[in-house]
């Protein structure tokens, strides 16, 4: 009798093997990641999976709800409903339907087959990892708002005197101050445009904190971005001194960060033009991970017209002389940016 | 026989009484005399360029147990000391080095003066920033750098760059 049981347990056991075996593939963990490394920021979703099923991926009529289907697939493990990134992917909901584990995705804004990647991936032992099945959903980009046609006329442009207020910026030897340098320069510079016909915004006119006195240094920043956004503009400009350890360490550069394909033409363009003013070496221009480039959608650039720590350059940065020639200059180079941008455009 | 069982029974008892009592009685034995071997470790870190807008690599060895991530930063800052113009600012000390192994990301915490005492520049920045993300990211288990102080994150150090998301290694910024 009791062999009899046993024999019975053991088929049984192999039915069920054979079955499980023969039935599904198994989803062991869904994970995900916003992902701003890359040109235009995605959401990767990331399926373990223990052996690869077929796939189907469909997106609505209206391009806000992606389905994924996992065919012959179980998840018990992951079912439920998920909370991503609200800008590109706003919540997954993982259900089996019949034999298949589907995936609802919703998408908050109106997304095309182009901005969505789906795709399987083999298991890496070298790595330790399992068979995957991978969902990439790109961040819906609005189209630029920005002009990009010839000449200043009627062209929106924010210029930022670097620092202000309670916050000096860079402090020469001679106590100099890099907010008190930034400002007449911009002071300088918006007649000269708007005699061109553009329109001037200037993040502080006066030497006060465009945030608020002693404000953590990224509300002072984003306080700038702001107004740069606000007023729509077609250009950002930031003016800053730099100052370094080494005295002997001088030039001008000029900084930008290539999120639109206009940014780095606005840095050539206006160094083509800041380098020529005498008495500054050239440091050229240079892609940083600043601040104001980074959070600003507009073309935008950042320059550093010289060393404060340098005394031959702090001497001449105290000319008046000096500040309308790089006034003059990056006037000059604003109008030969949108004339290339023009170029570029068509 | 009866009475023999009841005795070892009790003897049993005391037995376990006297092994919990001595338990709780020993004094902690000293941790096992493990030999931390100590051994020369080569780490590279980085100086400004002459061009200052580079950074070049020094080797420096380090006698240690272990190669920790605060000991390559204080290794760091001391071979800035050493330059004509240090880079980074008088009495910038490491607090620690925290490393979350999931992302591979580290938070430098550093003392107040890497801020406090800063002259300022961008230039200076960026150069910091990448030294300490290059000598972070030397070591394994580290692909990415967070920046704090006096342990509180920060999202710049003078107010021109953007460290709010952790700054990966910079390879270009070595010279070749």
């Amino acid at each position: 009798m009791k062999r009899l049981i046993c024999w019975i347990a053991a088929v049984f056991l192999l039915c069920l093997g054979a079955v499980s075996g023969r039935a599904a593939s198994e989803v062991t963990d869904f994970r995900w990641v916003t992902r701003n490394d890359s040109t235009v920021p995605f959401v990767r979703m990331v399926l373990d999976v223990d052996r690869l099923p077929a796939i189907d991926a469909k997106l609505n009529r209206d391009g806000t709800v992606l389905s994924v289907e996992l065919k012959t697939t179980e998840g018990k493990q992951v079912e439920g409903v998920y909370a991503l990134n609200p800008d590109i992917v706003s919540g997954v909901r993982i259900a089996q339907e019949k034999r298949n584990l589907v995936l609802k995705i919703q998408l908050p804004k109106a997304t095309v087959k182009e901005d969505i990647n789906v795709f399987p991936l083999k298991a890496d032992a070298a790595h330790q990892k399992p068979y995957r099945v991978v969902i990439d959903v790109y961040k819906v980009v609005p189209p630029p708002t920005f002009k990009t046609t010839a000449g200043l006329q009627d062209k929106v442009i924010v210029i930022d005197p670097g620092h202000g207020g309670s916050d000096t910026g860079a402090i020469s030897a001679k106590n100099l101050y890099e907010k008190d340098v930034t400002l007449p320069i911009a002071l300088y510079l918006k007649p000269l445009l708007e005699a061109r016909g553009a329109q001037v915004i200037l993040t502080r006119e006066d030497d006060h904190d465009v945030y608020g006195p002693h404000a953590d240094a990224v509300s002072e920043l984003q306080a700038r971005v702001d107004i740069a956004e606000r007023a729509a503009a077609d250009v950002f400009l930031s003016i800053h001194i730099d100052s370094f350890v080494r005295p002997n360490v001088g030039g001008v550069t000029t900084y930008y960060h290539r999120k639109t394909v206009f940014d780095e033409t606005l840095a050539e363009a206006l160094h083509d033009h800041t380098s020529q003013v005498p008495g500054f070496d050239d440091r050229g221009t240079r892609t940083a991970n600043f601040y104001l480039l980074v959070n600003s959608t507009m073309p935008s650039a950042l320059v550093e017209l010289g060393f404060l720590s340098n005394p031959k350059e702090e001497a001449e940065l105290r000319k008046d002389s000096v500040r309308r020639e790089f006034a003059q200059q990056i006037a000059d180079g604003l109008e030969a940016y949108f004339n290339r941008a023009d170029r570029i455009s068509r | 026989m009866r009475r023999s069982v009841w005795g070892a029974l009790v003897l049993v008892l005391a037995v376990m009484c006297g092994a919990v009592a001595c338990t709780f009685d020993k004094t902690p034995a000293p941790p096992l005399q493990q030999e931390q071997a100590v051994k020369d470790w080569e780490l590279v870190t980085y100086v400004p360029a002459d061009d200052a807008e580079h950074i070049v690599p020094k080797k420096v060895t380090v006698r240690a147990p272990q190669l920790t991530a605060d000991a390559a930063l204080r290794e760091m800052l001391q071979v800035d000391a050493r330059e004509q113009y240090p880079l980074f600012p008088q009495g910038t000390t490491v607090r620690s080095v925290q490393i979350d192994e999931a992302t591979k990301v580290a938070t430098a915490d550093f003392s107040r003066e890497l801020i406090s005492e800063n002259s300022g520049g961008s230039l200076g920045e960026i150069l910091m920033v990448y030294i300490i993300a290059d000598t972070l990211t030397n070591l394994d288990g580290i692909e990415a750098v967070r920046f704090a102080v006096e342990g509180e994150h920060v999202d710049t150090l003078t107010g021109h760059m953007d460290l709010s998301r952790p700054i990966l290694r910079n390879e270009e910024i070595i010279v070749k």
